[in-house]
């Protein structure tokens, strides 16, 4: 919906981005779908004749605590769009693909650290919206704990983090009604789990083998502007 | 465009007029639809929204429209289809739709083909997902007009007499209220789809008293800032039309002005006898609202508006039939 009668619309975006060496040309792509973004979503948003008054986009880049150390996550603050592309460009460019240890990831680490964002409460309308893009399933929560840098405060197994987002019809940290998820990863371990029980959740399945199609990238947009 | 009956029975006699509007926000992006229709002993009204965010998927072999938009003329063909095979003088069963909603949605998916199966996943990922907000009028036993009502999600069948406008079913929104939506704008609960099975709500109620009968998709009543300001707008722009289709026109210029969705609006007037007879007998209502809820409302701050809200809500919900 979009605001009529003076209200403010205001949409927060956490991204999430695996940035282990397995991502390889992957990530470029995501790479290049995050920073045309903005401009995608507001062509998006036009063509339904709606808009959006305040929008702001963090990223959270993960590979793997024990294997990376002190490059295991990257989190920035949110930057307002347009206002700070050019912050935000550069932090999304310097992303490389490099390290990861094993398959499995810490990207449950990354969501949890998505679901604390610092998420608008500005506006008389709401989206926060966490999109997560990764080749693999993750890691069992605390895998990485043995790092001298892992968070002492991450939720400390995935029904902690469940609690965090809110099952379906609980609450959770974030407000029930403003969150999203939209996931592009492959349909198996936690993620399938997610799609199950986790509200407010869109997964977009990766084929092994097979990169980001454009018509998925088309369809998380086609998401969000939707749900606005 | 509002229609008057011709003929003079017991039941199209107590018809005054019909009423429709479907107004795309985007020429040739509307996910709205709607069905009405009248015979000698029923009428049957209802709107339906499709769902934009969930059902975005596109279906090639269909002049790639989304699913949305194909849900709201499925699940609108089943209720054409219910109503035409009505038995005049036989009960009508809600629990005959739901079947008939399916059997035209899986018509839509296999029409479809393997391109609209969307490989979406998740508990926001539904296929061909559509509100419905309908009711269904004859004669009644016991008063003007017996209504059986039928709805999933937040598309809305609404009453206006003269004691006021009443929404009368609940919005599947897990129990947020008409005030609290327009703010929070709340995650819907429960739609037709094809995904994950849902539920066709129905609740009876009797018309006692000559009123308006209609139903809307949130397009018509979701951009304002109270809902007292939708009651407003239907009673202003009535007292200021000459005749029942100058009202329609009007009626959906000014919710074309402030809305930011698609909107559709289809109702029926019941038991005024003529529009001059409509306009008198809201009339009084009218200044009411004006004078308890509409002047001074824009140098309210939020908690003053709640604060009327709340005292409009009880005599707003009176008719209200719970999910």
């Amino acid at each position: 919906m979009g605001s009529n009668f003076g209200a403010k619309y205001n949409v927060d975006i956490c991204m999430c981005i695996d940035a282990t060496g397995s991502m390889g040309p992957l990530l470029d792509l995501v790479k290049s779908n995050a920073l045309s973004f903005y401009d995608d979503l507001k062509a998006r948003m036009a063509e339904k004749d709606k808009h959006v008054d305040e929008l702001r986009v963090r990223v959270i880049a993960f590979r793997d605590y024990l294997a990376d150390g002190m490059e295991a996550m990257l989190a920035s603050p949110f930057f307002s769009l347009p206002e700070q592309s050019a912050e935000f460009e550069a932090l999304v460019r310097g992303i490389q693909p490099r390290g990861g240890g094993d398959d499995p990831e810490d990207s449950l680490e990354a969501l949890g650290y998505a679901i604390k964002s610092k998420w608008t409460q500005g506006g008389d309308k709401r989206r926060h919206v966490i999109v997560l893009w990764t080749d693999d399933v993750p890691h069992e929560l605390g895998f990485g704990k043995a790092a001298p840098n892992y968070p002492t405060k991450m939720a400390k197994s995935f029904d902690e983090l469940t609690e965090w987002w809110g099952a379906a019809g609980e609450g959770g940290v974030m407000n029930a009604d403003s969150k999203r998820l939209l996931i592009y990863a492959p349909n198996k371990g936690y993620w399938n789990d997610i799609m199950g029980i986790w509200d407010n959740t869109l997964l977009f399945p990766s084929e092994a083998g097979k990169g980001l199609e454009e018509t998925t990238y088309s369809a998380i947009l086609d998401a969000i502007a939707g749900s606005i | 465009m509002a229609t008057r009956p011709e003929e003079k029975n017991s039941w199209i006699g107590t018809t005054d007029f019909l009423f429709s509007f479907c107004e795309e926000k985007k020429p040739e992006n509307g996910e709205d639809s709607f069905v009405f229709s009248l015979n000698e002993s029923r009428t049957l009204l209802g709107v339906f929204d499709g769902c934009g965010g969930s059902g975005a998927s596109q279906y090639a072999p269909l002049k790639n429209k989304t699913g949305a938009y194909l849900a709201a003329r499925a699940a609108s063909a089943a209720y054409r289809d219910w109503f035409d095979r009505l038995e005049p003088g036989k009960e009508a069963y809600p629990q005959d739709i739901k079947p008939r909603i399916l059997e035209y949605l899986r018509l839509c998916e296999a029409q479809g083909g393997a391109e609209g199966g969307s490989k979406l996943m998740g508990r926001m990922a539904k296929k061909l997902p559509t509100t419905a907000a309908v009711a269904l009028c004859q004669p009644g036993r016991g008063g003007l007009a017996d209504v059986q009502l039928q709805w999933a999600g937040d598309s809305r069948v609404y009453l206006l007499d003269g004691e006021g406008l009443a929404q009368l079913t609940e919005d599947d929104l897990g129990g947020i209220d008409a005030m609290r939506n327009l703010s929070e704008d709340g995650v819907l609960t429960n739609v037709i789809n094809l995904t994950r099975d849902f539920t066709i709500h129905s609740a009876r109620i009797t018309l006692g008293r000559p009123g308006l009968l209609f139903a809307a998709t949130d397009g018509c009543f979701g951009y304002l800032s109270t809902p007292m300001e939708f009651e407003y707008l239907l009673l202003r722009t009535l007292q200021s039309a000459a005749s029942a289709s100058d009202w329609e026109k009007t009626l959906a210029e000014e919710i074309g002005k402030v809305a930011g969705d698609d909107y559709t609006l289809c109702g029926v007037s019941l038991g005024f006898g003529s529009f001059d007879s409509l306009k008198r007998q809201l009339a009084g209502r009218t200044g009411e609202v004006y004078r308890n809820y509409i002047r001074g409302l824009e140098s309210c701050t939020r908690e003053e508006k709640q604060q009327l809200w709340e005292h409009y809500r009880e005599h707003y919900h009176r008719y209200l039939c719970r999910v």
